[in-house]
């Protein structure tokens, strides 16, 4: 669901044009926790045990030497989607997440692809031993794009906005868990008592010792106290500000023309150094043929392009190409509280599992250029178990399953128990129709039938992935736009669900457990060990039926010179070290 | 004439306070809710839900909400559910593009309509004329998104003359009229050219209707030259009522727009209204459908105030 | 004048000779526009009826290792993303386009024709109530309400027949009441009223009969705007969903191969064109055979 909202946030079609424009599926997902940028990446990261508690991380020193400008100035025409709006704190929008990496810095960021915690505006980070106090020492240097000065008070500022008794959003759990929020939000406190700063200094102290803390509080996109003081928490969003933002990051909004581009240009001042582009003008397409075209003469410098298009421009000599990794999976979801269908069997869910064929698919659909996906996580991200069970094209073995449930095939190859044929409706959208298109036959096979399909635009989707409200329907996820711990737990965690929405019916009390104690561990090991038992529960019960993650396909022209990127959220979070020559 | 344009002025509210129950009725009764569309499913959380559909407006009964909704539409205070920005801002920013677009497609179908028109009419029942028939119906039988993709395939794709997107070159602001001329050939063709069909077939027949009429005759009678009766009276007589057609023909045009701003990525209010569709942000959609609504109507006025302009004959009465 | 134009149909007939005098299957046949339309539409309804017989391949089987081949004698129009023969569902896509208008015109045509002729026949304020609501649905763009009414409450093709029937209601029930009026005058009519007939079988027997071949004009020159209307919102995604293939997916569909396989995009929208030209034609042509002199616009 959270996948699909990149593009039906901003408009149904868009859900299919995204798709097109970022390679056949580079959507991820409405909402990166966090996403800052700075040229450092290569040298900043530490490792695992950046995140978890007692440790202490050092940024590497100055970004600009890791990626000495070869070639500065210069334009890169790009091709995005429309955002909701510029201010990090109201945008509900994938390509928002984007965006927000090039313009805007947290105390924090996750590094890419394996999500860990790496230091952004502030050089250092150190956690006490008992994992309640963090210590963040901001960059000495840092500007706001408007010249105006960046202080710890703007940390403070940002960090009570999700707690502020006007904020008309209610405090997630790990805000909650800071000391003094809950008292501000009650109006006990004029402030939080638990965050303090002096000078370069931010200290704030919890509750209890989290594993997220970081990777949803610290991550935060900080916002300027000197233009937001004296705007009421609740107007945030209808402030001039949310359309031409001013933050920390390397290239400044400088206009948002609607429904046509949004320009940026390099912010000189920037702490970590000025980036090599002058200017990047982001191009705003509705229909999938129109960045095509644009590609092709020139007009615009990179974008994404469909598997069947990317074979005339990796033979081209004027573009260069990159195979990035399937950020978004697609799977097959059951409601599983249906009480006709055996979809709460979960043989039969790795009956369907068995039923695909994945190469096939791949090959047909994509050109090869898609994995097969037997898991929710990505395989590059650090929570991912390897080692759980994958339930790989075997029609033979989906026979067996189904005959051992009592479905018997019946006279027009269609199975039957006690009257009740195997046949069942599917929900899709525009984009996911083709390809379920393409698995009915292998459905059909194993005796299945799914020739009833209803095709709804993306809201009427949304509205519909619910328990109770379908039967069959194809979902994505994207990976990579918050902690991947979260992607865990939005399909796993049973509570979770219940608070957002369940589409499935999925409740695995060892797995809600496990959750629980995952949260509370203390060292990323045992973290690590928690989540990969959790995977080995939900994957072994086949929650849905994964299908592929079709690769990202990279086309630019040969003039730019991008990161080498493993997925395409780097591609924009490298934004800095593009060169155009 | 003054006091008439005032009564249809007039009569105009209650047409418009139907518009808007009526898109009102239409979307409070949808079975989706915009609250889940919207929401972040990542911070998500029972209570933030609730408090999002408090916020929209969601949760009180359905008079109160269009009330609510009307009373800040007019105030201009309405806000779009996805972008927090007032509607008006967001329709201020695509209104010129509209306009400017809605205005070249009238001046193509109108010259070129006129133009057909009149040659049909000259010889009547010929090879020409039969050609010009066949033209405007293919016009009005064309679909607008296969014509656009048709033509970007041709002048975009292939012989790469026009660009196939967007409405001035990359970098450029303003409205520089050399700068935008490639851009919005293909737009306004394909937008132009219903309007060209109806205007051709107008302009015909009114044209072979004076022909017959008695002045001409007369003026025939007299021996004026075939030139200067065709031009002074029959073209004269007929062409005038053509301008008031224009008018009629505002919802073909708002119709043709949301296919033509969506297909060649023009940031205009039909693909806001595409947009806000299919992202089930009703005040966008409300107040588009509104808006378009008092165009439809004003254009309706105009059309008659200007037939009786050209056609003394008739009385507002 | 106005009254016409707004009504929103095709254009004013020319001024043909007379024929008044032949009988009405005499005048049709010589008539050549309403020939070649009903050549054209009947060859349609054929393709439509035995689509199973003609089309060579079943519309909805896919070849994945066959993708977007270019026309070849196998597949004459070529074939689509998922290796579907493009002719055999261009064939098949006959059927939802020809369904989905004739079905939304005979919606719109009832009801516009109820609305028109109560309004014309009971006048006065039933009148002025009737016509305003008819004036409510004029102004708001058709398109924009259709994409908003199915996008919501979904695409069933049920829903879209009657979706697309009503949004052109008031157009039909403009032409309808005028047309009442028109009559109402007539000593037919007060002949009947005088010797005490209801004001139900005045309309049905008598005024019912005299609309007749104003209703079958005005129903035939809709057919076409009915057809692209249900081709516009599935370009949109939202027309009669699969597995029946409609023309207007099909050009959607291609959208995104306009470069590399441009046949995808190209026959389906050929074949929408070709079709509402030939009901355009014969409509324009049942108007002049009907009635030469009055001009009305669909």
């Amino acid at each position: 669901m959270r996948s699909m909202k990149l593009a039906g946030g901003s408009d149904g079609l868009t859900r299919r044009q995204l798709l097109a424009l970022a390679g056949g599926a580079a959507a991820l997902s409405a909402l990166a926790a966090c996403t800052p940028s700075t040229p450092t990446t290569a040298t900043a990261a530490p490792s695992a045990a950046a995140a978890s508690p007692a440790t202490t991380a050092t940024a590497a020193p100055s970004a600009a030497a890791a990626s000495p400008a070869k070639k500065p100035g210069g334009q890169a025409v790009i091709s995005l989607g429309e955002p909701d709006t510029l201010l990090s704190t109201a945008s509900r929008a994938l390509v928002f997440s984007y965006i927000r990496s090039f313009i805007s810095n947290g105390m924090v960021r996750l590094k890419y692809p394996d999500m860990i915690v790496v230091p952004d505006l502030a050089d250092t980070f150190t956690a006490s031993p008992d994992g309640k106090t963090y210590t963040f020492n901001l960059h000495p240097k840092v500007k706001w794009q408007d010249g105006g000065a960046f202080s710890s008070e703007d940390a403070k500022f940002t960090l009570e906005f999700f707690c502020h008794p006007q904020n008309p959003a209610p405090m997630t759990t790990d805000f909650a868990n800071i000391v003094g929020a809950k008292e501000f939000k009650d109006k006990l406190a004029g402030d939080v008592t638990g965050i303090k700063i002096s000078g370069d200094k931010v200290e704030i102290s919890l509750l209890a010792a989290s594993p997220t803390f970081l990777t949803s509080v610290a991550v935060t996109t900080l916002l300027p106290k000197h233009i937001l003081k004296d705007v009421a928490p609740a107007d945030f969003a209808k402030h001039a500000f949310a359309r031409k933002p001013v933050y920390t990051g390397p290239f400044k909004v400088d206009e948002w023309k609607a429904g046509e581009s949004i320009t940026y240009s390099a912010f000189a001042d920037h702490f970590r150094g000025r980036p090599n582009l002058d200017k990047i003008v982001q191009r705003i397409y509705p229909d999938p043929s129109a960045p095509l075209a644009d590609l092709r003469t020139g007009v615009l410098q990179q974008g994404f392009v469909t598997a069947d298009q990317y074979a005339e421009f990796k033979s081209n000599a004027n573009f260069a190409t990159q195979e990035l990794a399937g950020t978004l999976g697609w799977f097959l979801s059951w409601d599983m509280t249906n009480k006709t269908f055996p979809f709460g069997e979960k043989d039969f869910r790795i009956a369907m599992s068995h039923a695909v064929d994945r190469a096939t698919l791949a090959s047909a659909l994509f050109k090869g250029l898609a994995e097969p996906s037997y898991s929710l996580a990505s395989p590059l991200s650090w929570v991912a178990n390897a080692n759980a069970p994958k339930y790989a094209y075997d029609p033979a073995r989906s026979r067996q399953l189904l005959d051992g449930l009592g479905w018997k095939v019946g006279p027009d190859g269609i199975r039957v128990k006690n009257g009740q044929r195997l046949e069942f409706a599917t929900v899709l959208t525009t984009t996911t129709r083709d390809w379920f298109l393409a698995i009915q036959p292998m459905l059909q096979a194993i005796g299945v039938g799914t020739s009833k399909v209803d095709v709804v635009d993306f809201g009427t989707w949304v509205s519909r992935l619910a328990v109770g409200k379908y039967e069959q329907t194809m979902n994505g996820w994207g990976n990579f736009a918050i902690d991947p711990r979260a992607d865990l737990a939005s399909h796993f965690h049973s509570p979770t669900k219940a608070a957002r929405g369940d589409a499935t019916g999925y409740k695995n009390e060892q797995v809600d457990q496990l959750f629980l104690q995952a949260a509370k561990a203390a060292t990323r090991d045992e973290e690590k060990r928690l989540y990969d038992q959790i995977q080995n529960i939900a994957d072994g019960d086949c929650v849905y039926g994964y299908l592929f993650r079709p690769k990202v396909l990279n086309v630019n022209a040969k003039n730019v010179r991008l990161p080498q990127a493993k997925i395409q959220a780097e591609v924009y979070d490298g934004m800095p070290t593009w060169e155009v020559g | 004439m003054g006091r008439y344009i005032v009564r249809r002025l007039l009569q105009m509210i209650p047409l418009l306070i139907g518009v808007s129950v009526l898109s009102y009725a239409i979307i409070i009764l949808a079975p989706g809710d915009p609250a889940k569309l919207l929401a972040d499913p990542e911070k998500m959380t029972a209570e933030s839900y609730v408090a999002m559909r408090a916020e929209l407006g969601l949760d009180d009964p359905g008079p109160v909400r269009y009330a609510k909704t009307m009373s800040s539409l007019i105030t201009g205070e309405l806000r779009s559910f996805r972008t927090q920005q007032r509607v008006v801002d967001a329709i201020g920013e695509r209104l010129p593009t509209s306009l400017a677009l809605g205005a070249l497609a009238i001046l193509f179908g109108l010259t070129l309509g006129m133009l057909i028109g009149i040659v049909q009419a000259l010889r009547p029942y010929s090879r020409v004329d039969d050609v010009g028939t066949m033209l405007s119906l293919t016009g009005f039988s064309i679909p607008h998104f296969w014509f656009a993709l048709m033509l970007v395939m041709l002048f975009s794709v292939r012989l790469r003359w026009l660009p196939s997107s967007g409405i001035r070159p990359i970098g450029a602001s303003g409205w520089n009229p050399l700068e935008m001329a490639p851009y919005v050939v293909l737009p306004t063709i394909v937008l132009g050219t219903g309007l060209l069909a109806y205007v051709a077939r107008f302009v015909r027949s009114s044209m072979l209707e004076a022909l017959e009429q008695d002045y001409t005759r007369t003026a025939r009678s007299k021996g004026l030259r075939e030139r200067v009766v065709v031009v002074r009276h029959a073209l004269r007589n007929s062409l005038l009522p053509v301008i008031t057609i224009v008018g009629f023909l505002l919802p073909l045009l708002i119709g043709g727009a949301v296919v033509v701003e969506y297909v060649f990525a023009l940031p205009g209010m039909g693909r806001l209204a595409v947009d806000a569709v299919f992202a089930r942000d009703y005040p966008v959609i409300l107040t588009i459908t509104i808006f378009s609504a008092i165009a439809v109507m004003i254009g309706n006025l105009a059309a008659d105030v200007l037939y009786g302009v050209a056609d003394p004959r008739i009385r507002y009465g | 004048m106005a009254e016409r134009v707004r009504s929103g149909g095709a254009p004013v007939a020319s001024l043909e000779t007379v024929t008044r005098r032949r009988p009405l299957w005499r005048r049709l046949l010589g008539n050549q526009r309403v020939v070649a339309g009903a050549a054209v539409l009947l060859a349609t309804l054929a393709a439509a009826l035995f689509a199973g017989s003609l089309a060579p391949y079943d519309p909805n089987a896919q070849t994945l290792a066959d993708r977007l081949l270019g026309p070849t004698a196998a597949h004459p129009l070529g074939s689509d993303q998922l290796g579907r023969d493009v002719l055999s569902r261009v064939i098949w896509g006959t059927r939802v386009s020809l369904g989905v208008g004739f079905s939304s015109v005979a919606i719109t045509i009832v009801i516009g024709t109820g609305i028109g002729v109560a309004a014309g026949y009971a006048g006065g304020w039933v009148d002025g109530l009737l016509m305003r609501f008819v004036d409510v649905f004029l102004s708001i763009p058709v398109f924009m309400l259709l994409l908003t009414v199915v996008a919501i409450y979904g695409s069933n093709v049920n829903l879209l027949i009657a979706f697309i029937g009503i949004s052109a209601f008031p157009g039909a029930a403009r032409i309808v009441r005028a047309d009442v009026l028109s009559l109402m005058p007539r000593e037919f009519i007060a002949a009947a009223r005088v010797i005490g007939a209801t004001p139900a079988r005045v309309m049905v027997r008598h005024l019912l009969p005299n609309l007749v071949p104003i209703i079958v004009v005005s129903a035939t020159l809709r057919v076409g705007a009915a057809i692209l209307t249900e081709a516009g919102l599935s370009y949109f995604g939202l027309g009669v969903p699969p597995p029946a293939p409609t023309w207007g997916g099909m050009v959607a569909d291609g959208r995104a191969f306009l470069d590399v396989a441009w046949w995808v995009s190209t026959f389906p929208g050929l074949a929408l064109l070709v079709v509402v030209i030939a009901t355009n034609l014969v409509g324009d042509g049942l108007r002049d055979v009907f009635d030469p002199r009055r001009q009305h616009l669909s």
